[in-house]
């Protein structure tokens, strides 16, 4: 962890009360960088978020900690961790516009969020709103300030809601699989939209199983396979030279419709041991064997 | 078509049940009944036209406005109706009032306090209150507040004192039956997405409950509430009967001993007048409510 460090993971293990659904996650995002967790489903990417974001009731984290814009967050009383989770980490959800109230007008729920955090200036207000719509490039702002959530159309509400992580100045998005519900033409949109986001110097950790998505946007990608992380390495890295089995299977069956699991997945000596850097910045999951690091 | 349909089944009811209108008359009024003043006073009420022309005669005077007589009195019935709705307008909106006050904020703290204290002897008090018909609540506030402590009088009458035992007991089972349904609807929005995206964007608890949550409940609410009120102004025969509390129940109740049927169909017609003006009313919240249900 360096000073440009937004979010450091340590060890951190999470579940739902019958044994962890993630388990010893070790990853640091710096600032302005762009982390793809990919994995397929139920392999506890979502968990991952949530654990981060830690203001649901579930799921619990069990062990290790999080380390955000260089504040210990097991260290802060409730309330404080709260506080500054919410001003400084974006979350946008699977469902477009399902993270807002669908019958409140967007100005309504707007404010309130901004007045929550002390945010909210009146005579600004509108100008800033113009301003980062059109940014993103949604058109007349007070028309859609006017609207209500379900008036508008997925890829709409996907770029509202990253309307109001950069109106808070956010440091992190977390996104859990942005683009799943969203149509070929308008997953591109909103793709692009992420990666000027990063430029402007937001971190982003973002969650799907869409390989496509994470070779598009990410700087860096980790491969979660039953609530472990396999391999971590710099995208074109990681996409041209897998190492670990899982990803190697992984990216196999990534273009092919219908396609298997991958077969590695059956295999659970793959998913024991540390995650060791094989070579600057590329991680992989291995196993200690005559005191050497074998590669599953 | 509606309050015409309801109107001739309860003409067509009130035709093929036993007793005879004419004698009830006479014998309330204390004349001798001889079998020719009988058939006079028969031919004078008009029952010994055929049903449909007594029918058609009644349904061509109410559509003008004209319920007809009372068999028992000779008093209009509209004017019957209307000095009895005046004192059932009172006892339903006391109770309804108690209801709200009470439910709103009680079924509020059940469901943020989900599993607590307070929700589980919420639970219990609303399931017994809910378990206990009006009339037994009517005997047992007679007991505690009349014979035991003689606070308020057996008899209610026009005073505000008179007023607090129906009002009481039409209250209680409501306030029950509000507090677990508001309770069902509260947690329902709860559990919604845009809850958990309000809460991870850091707005205020009381913001995502009274905005939000309260705002969006009070559509499943609003019906719940339009169908007491609905019951409520059709007079409570049970409550209204026991206090001797001069509304539309009590006057039904004592119109269906008498065999009065003009004051039945105009009771009736007015019930069903009033389901549908309460029904308007609802929908016409609904669409103030959620601006969804204007473009169905």
């Amino acid at each position: 962890m360096n000073d440009n460090t937004i979010l450091f993971l340590e060890g951190l293990c999470a579940g739902y009360g019958s044994g962890d659904v993630i388990s010893d996650i070790s990853f640091s995002l710096g600032r302005g960088e762009s982390l793809c967790i990919v994995g397929q489903s139920g392999c506890g990417k979502s968990t991952l978020l949530k654990a981060v974001l830690g203001i649901f009731d579930l799921p619990k984290i069990t062990g290790g900690d999080i380390v955000f814009d260089s504040q210990r967050l097991s260290e802060l009383p409730p309330k404080r961790r709260a506080e500054l989770v919410s001003s400084g980490m974006g979350l946008i959800f699977q469902t477009p516009g399902a993270a807002f109230n669908p019958i409140r007008s967007y100005k309504k729920q707007f404010i309130e969020t901004l007045k929550s955090h002390g945010k909210y200036d009146k005579n600004t207000f509108l100008p800033s709103v113009r301003d980062v719509f059109a940014r993103l490039g949604l058109e007349e702002h007070e028309r859609i300030l006017a609207s209500c959530p379900y008036e508008m159309s997925g890829g709409m509400n996907q770029r509202i809601a990253l309307a109001l992580v950069m109106l808070m100045q956010q440091e992190l998005l977390l996104a859990d699989e942005p683009t799943s519900a969203l149509d070929a033409a308008t997953q591109r949109t909103v793709a692009d939209e992420l990666i000027s986001m990063r430029t402007d110097g937001l971190s982003q950790l973002i969650v799907t199983h869409d390989l496509a998505l994470a070779a598009y946007i990410a700087d860096r990608i980790a491969v979660m396979h039953r609530g472990k992380i396999v391999e971590l390495a710099p995208a074109r890295e990681l996409l041209d030279a897998p190492l670990h089995s899982y990803t190697k299977a992984l990216l196999k069956t990534a273009p092919r419709l219908g396609g298997e699991l991958p077969a590695a997945a059956e295999n659970s000596e793959a998913y024991s041991g540390l995650l060791t850097e094989l070579s600057p910045g590329h991680f992989v999951l291995m196993e200690v064997q005559h005191g050497q690091y074998t590669e599953r | 078509m509606i309050i015409i349909g309801l109107s001739f089944l309860t003409y067509l009811l009130m035709y093929i049940s036993p007793g005879d209108p004419a004698l009830k008359k006479l014998n309330a009024q204390g004349i001798s009944v001889s079998e020719e003043t009988l058939e006079a006073a028969r031919e004078e009420m008009g029952l010994n036209k055929p049903f449909l022309v007594r029918y058609a005669d009644w349904l061509g005077n109410a559509l003008t406005g004209d319920l007809g007589t009372s068999y028992k009195d000779g008093l209009p019935v509209a004017d019957k109706l209307v000095h009895a709705l005046r004192y059932t307008l009172i006892l339903s909106a006391g109770s309804l009032a108690v209801s709200l006050i009470i439910a709103l904020p009680l079924a509020l703290i059940s469901a943020v306090k989900k599993d607590g204290i307070a929700d589980n002897i919420v639970r219990v008090l609303s399931f017994i209150g809910n378990s206990l018909p009006n009339f037994l609540i009517s005997v047992l506030l007679m007991y505690f507040f009349c014979v035991k402590t003689r606070l308020l009088p057996v008899i209610a009458d026009e005073s505000l004192k008179g007023l607090i035992m129906p009002c009481l007991a039409l209250a209680i089972p409501m306030c029950s039956r509000f507090v677990r349904q508001f309770r069902a609807e509260i947690l329902e929005q709860l559990g919604r997405d845009y809850v958990l995206g309000a809460r991870a964007r850091g707005v205020k608890s009381s913001t995502i409950l009274f905005k939000n949550v309260l705002h969006n409940a009070m559509i499943p609410i609003l019906t719940i509430i339009a169908l007491s009120v609905g019951t409520l102004l059709g007079g409570s025969v049970v409550v209204e009967t026991i206090f001797r509390w001069p509304g539309l129940g009590k006057l039904v109740m004592d119109s269906i001993t008498a065999r009065d049927y003009p004051v039945i169909q105009g009771f009736v017609i007015f019930t069903s007048c009033v389901y549908v003006l309460i029904n308007l009313a609802a929908d016409i919240c609904y669409r103030r409510l959620d601006p969804r249900v204007g473009e169905m």
